[in-house]
């Protein structure tokens, strides 16, 4: 039985990697690890239902290591961005301001043609009315147009209690300011807030962890 | 934290059970290639009488180990063993040594087979 468990340990990360090096294109609406479960886990419930021959237990044990691996990955995506950023990647900015991001473009493997395809069915017709293009890590395109009133991103600043600093720079800002906002509305630790980001008009705005404030934004 | 317990249980469950299914797999084929040499040696002597009893008692200890393995056991293992049974009952009925030999021969190749392919190995990974 652990056999079959390695086995499938193996294929999952196999499969799961082979997603993720196939780029974000293929991967329509879900996770990568999403995906794969979805993928492996039909074609293991087919099999023991097909061949008599084949025990039950050939079929379930995979997908209760499948199941395992789901929680695993999602509890490690919750918790640590890095590994998140890891297992399910990271939003690309393709447009910005109505320039297309070369770069980004390339390395997402999105051709201009059918981004362009996405940005019509948007209902926008030139790249020039694009503020932001953004593929999401599920491979969806958010689009920020020139006529909405938000001039940029809102960027997140502290997740699940823990700061990003790379976002707080990103925005104009450091840890001094922070904490100092923070402390301004009573906020002594940033582990007690759940979320926080800097809106386009540079305003912090945040949400407490639910042990403490319910459902409340700042 | 409903994550983790689940994750933990079915972990241990995984683990528990595998260690029951291998220790019931190699002690059961290890009893049945023993007993199948203790009855090769007899048909060497031609003892047909005992022969036919051993043979009773490994047919028996097939029927109560293929009950509890059947649920995790490839069933074409057990058509494969239950042929060699039945080619092994048959020789010893009609005394042909050479029939039996080579009856007992590939019963203890499958068994040992068997016993192997469940094995917590690297082989069996790979």
């Amino acid at each position: 039985m652990i056999v079959i468990a390695i086995r499938t340990l193996i294929l999952y990360i196999v499969v799961l990697t082979t997603m993720r090096l196939m780029g974000k294109r293929e991967i329509g609406q879900l996770q990568p690890y999403e995906l794969v479960i979805t993928i492996l886990v039909a074609d293991l419930a087919a099999i023991p239902m097909q061949d008599i021959n084949v025990p039950l237990v050939d079929g379930l044990v995979p997908i209760a290591i499948l199941l395992v691996m789901h929680l695993l990955l999602s509890i490690i995506s919750l918790k640590f961005r890095g590994a998140r950023n890891l297992i399910s990647g990271t939003p690309s900015i393709l447009i910005e301001s109505g320039r297309l991001m070369e770069s980004e473009l390339r390395k997402s493997r999105y051709n201009i043609s059918d981004l362009l395809e996405q940005l019509r069915q948007e209902g926008i017709f030139s790249i020039g009315d694009v503020r932001y293009a953004i593929m999401e890590t599920n491979g969806s395109i958010s689009i920020l147009s020139m006529d909405d009133k938000d001039e940029s991103l809102a960027i997140t600043v502290i997740m699940d209690g823990k700061l990003i600093k790379d976002g707080l720079y990103e925005a104009g800002y450091n840890e001094e300011w922070l904490y100092s906002t923070l402390k301004s509305n009573g906020i002594l630790d940033e582990k007690n807030v759940f979320f926080a980001y800097i809106d386009a008009r540079g305003r912090l705005r945040y949400q407490l962890q639910d042990r403490r404030r319910v459902g409340l934004w700042y | 934290m409903k994550s983790i317990v689940t994750i933990i249980m079915v972990v241990a469950l995984i683990i528990v059970a595998n260690t029951v299914i291998i220790r019931s797999i190699t002690t059961g084929t290890e009893k049945l290639t023993e007993e199948s040499y203790d009855l090769k040696d007899k048909i060497l002597d031609e003892n047909w009488e005992e022969a036919e009893e051993d043979f009773d008692s490994i047919e028996s200890e097939w029927h109560d180990k293929r009950s509890c393995w059947e649920m995790i056991v490839n069933h074409a293992e057990f058509t494969d063993i239950e042929r060699f049974l039945l080619q092994l009952q048959t020789a010893i009925e009609i005394k042909n040594s050479d029939d039996c030999l080579r009856s007992i021969a590939e019963l203890i190749s499958h068994l040992k087979s068997l016993k192997y392919r469940y094995e917590f190995t690297a082989g069996n990974i790979f």
